[in-house]
């Protein structure tokens, strides 16, 4: 028997206050890590996202909008570009690479990128960090597809594997489904490692793939749109007429974004040269420009002021729960008077006595911190699942240790504080007092 | 009023106790002398209630601070030392023995008597086989149930366990038997002073039942030591 057996049994004795007291804190310690875990993931993934894009031009309404749409694959966008427009940007300035992108199609709720071959070996997720393939190899040819680590993973595919795009980006998990482009079946040639952002949900074809099928389609709708009498006269030409890349016209030729990025040398700063060319792009009123990192950095900034509400709210419960072991611990102490009186007459000392009030409290603290964690580390991986099936963002699923620690040590030493009080009270027994029988 | 020890025999004693002095405000007064138990003495401390026995129990535990004097126990005065000292010398020479046992709630038969050794630092084995030897000695054969869950007559024996298990100097025993029967009481009696013969401690028994007066050599009345109604 110890004195740790001293306190066990006198929480045992209150058990419901006690599991009560620790739930309190565990769910303090849960909602502060989740949200500091979040906090951390959810702008580690922002800022993995846009990699070595120096800007982004899109149609969409505004440039946070042409980002979360453009880079994190949120919505599809509702307007294209034109080839012209495309061919106009490309060379309108000596650009070190220009990326046009097409996102519209989807695989089972998984956006389709399609993007020149060169995509997957130019742009780099995370700068410095280009893709890496996990299986297979890159895009050589049309009606090839190489797949994000994540998308690979909820679909389970592997290369080899033939499949339809479906026109439209369902939202994951929902029920609605496009139609399929049953007509081109994609061969899987590749898969990719993770780059923790939104990329690995992704699945990436050729520009041409996605032409040539959206060609196809628009092509026969205005072949059943057309008079009967015209129809027959055209049935030779338009029977199921297959093109290929060489029919494409500039009609066909839409895309949903440009990902530029300017010349560089190392160790040179570009943002000079990159505000020169935002500036000279966004007199064209015809289209959006962003800077994907400024852009990114005004969101988080947003988000930044509501998610420390948040986190001060999680502190308020913190301190709450350590009121209530406050609380719990005195009330206690005052029923258990006479057992201090008796450990004081059996030899025990008023500061073993202080001690043994402190751990009490100190160990909910600890047993609550603990069970927080473990709900944290649970409710890490739910909140990330529900955050890339809402907003399509591929979060981290572990409880940042750093915020794990502090916060651990916050609850520990607040529910310590929380004791000094009771185990105070216990200290300054006076002993004879409560040594008489009760009446 | 028995003589004035010598340095040797007050080492010895199993309490001696020399010019104390406490009052509760000019109300109540208690001025003992001197006072003196041989080792292995039993003492019978009586008076009616609320005559200051237990007043001079406490004080003799070291659970009160009087205004003078010295009181001695097993060779060591517990008034000369404070704070953990004074408490882990009472956890070493005193056992106490209340008249509602004080026995600790949510704890087995041997952890009770486990407490005191507990406190002293014994060892977790010796602390173990000690506490059984007492209880066992004690007639316990529940050593593992709840105190709670034992009859009145064996909380009491496993009190008279955590009692007298650390080998103290002195027992005191505060109206241990107030709230039993006369048969009960006398049994009760014959377990304390058993149990004290066989620690080898002094025993220093309050009660204000004047049947108990027959079963000890030596009695006291408290009224020798004290004034109600002092007005200085």
């Amino acid at each position: 028997m110890t004195d740790m057996t001293i306190v066990l049994r006198s929480l045992r004795a209150r058990s419901l206050a006690s599991v009560v007291t620790v739930a309190m804190v565990a769910v303090a310690v849960a909602l502060l890590l989740v949200l500091l875990s979040m906090r951390a993931a959810a702008s580690e993934a922002f800022r993995r996202g846009t990699g070595n894009v120096h800007l982004l031009v899109s149609a969409d309404a505004s440039p946070l909008v042409a980002v979360l749409n453009g880079m994190f694959y949120a919505n599809a966008p509702a307007n294209p570009l034109s080839a012209a427009k495309v061919k106009e940007i490309a060379e309108g300035f000596p650009w070190q690479w220009t990326l046009p992108t097409q996102l519209g199609d989807s695989f089972r709720g998984s956006p389709v990128v399609a993007a020149p071959k060169k995509f997957l070996t130019t742009f780099e997720p995370i700068v410095g960090q280009g893709f890496s393939l996990a299986q297979g190899r890159h895009l050589e040819n049309d009606f090839e597809v190489v797949v994000g680590s994540e998308a690979a993973r909820t679909h389970g595919l592997r290369v080899g594997a033939k499949i339809a795009m479906t026109h439209g980006v369902s939202v994951a998990g929902s029920e609605h489904v496009g139609h399929e482009h049953t007509d081109h079946p994609y061969a899987v040639v590749g898969v990719l490692n993770p780059t923790g952002s939104a990329h690995d949900r992704a699945l990436f074809t050729t520009l041409e793939s996605s032409w040539i099928i959206h060609a196809e389609e628009r092509r026969e709708r205005e072949h059943e749109s057309e008079p009967e009498a015209e129809s027959h006269a055209h049935e030779h030409d338009h029977a199921h007429d297959h093109i290929d890349a060489a029919d494409l016209t500039d009609a066909d030729r839409l895309v949903t974004g440009i990902l530029l990025r300017l010349p560089t040398r190392p160790g040179s700063d570009a943002s000079a040269s990159i505000a020169a060319q935002f500036d000279r792009l966004r007199r064209d009123t015809s289209i959006t420009v962003a800077q994907p990192a400024q852009q990114i950095g005004r969101l988080m900034a947003i988000v930044g002021d509501i998610d420390w509400l948040f986190v001060a709210m999680g502190v308020v419960v913190l301190v709450s729960s350590a009121i209530s072991i406050l609380l719990a611990t005195a009330s206690s102490m005052e029923l258990r008077r006479r057992q201090v009186a008796i450990l004081r007459v059996l030899g025990a000392s008023a500061w073993r006595v202080f001690v043994l009030g402190l751990t009490e409290s100190t160990l909910i603290g600890l047993a609550g911190a603990v069970l927080g964690c473990a709900i944290a580390v649970v409710g890490c991986f739910a909140a990330s699942a529900l955050l890339a099936q809402r907003v399509g963002l591929t979060f981290g699923t572990g409880v940042d240790p750093r915020s794990a620690a502090m916060v651990v040590i916050g609850a520990v030493a607040l529910s310590a504080l929380a004791g000094v009080i009771p185990a105070a009270k216990a200290y300054r027994t006076t002993v004879a007092s409560h040594l008489r029988p009760i009446a | 009023m028995l003589p004035t020890p010598t340095r040797e025999s007050r080492a010895v004693d199993g309490l001696f106790i020399d010019g104390l002095r406490f009052s509760y405000g000019r109300e109540f007064s208690l001025h003992v002398g001197s006072l003196r138990l041989a080792a292995g003495e039993q003492v019978l401390l009586a008076g009616p209630s609320g005559s200051g026995k237990s007043t001079l129990l406490h004080l003799v535990a070291g659970l009160d601070e009087p205004e003078a004097g010295s009181i001695t126990i097993g060779g060591r005065d517990i008034i000369a030392v404070h704070g953990a000292r004074r408490d882990r010398l009472r956890g070493q020479q005193i056992g106490m023995i209340f008249q509602t046992f004080n026995l600790l709630h949510g704890f087995t038969a041997v952890e009770n008597v486990m407490m005191p050794l507990m406190m002293l630092g014994v060892a977790q084995d010796a602390m173990r086989q000690r506490a059984h030897d007492a209880l066992r000695r004690l007639g316990i054969e529940r050593p593992h149930a709840d105190v709670d869950t034992l009859s009145v007559g064996q909380q009491q024996r496993v009190a008279v366990a955590r009692a007298t298990v650390t080998g103290p100097a002195l027992v005191l025993a505060d109206e241990p038997t107030a709230s039993l029967d006369p048969e009960a009481s006398a049994a009760a009696i014959a377990v304390i002073r058993e149990a004290c013969v066989t620690a080898g401690a002094s025993l220093l028994v309050t009660s204000h039942d004047p049947t108990l007066r027959g079963e000890f050599e030596r009695v006291i009345d408290v009224r020798e030591f004290v004034t109600v109604g002092v007005h200085a």
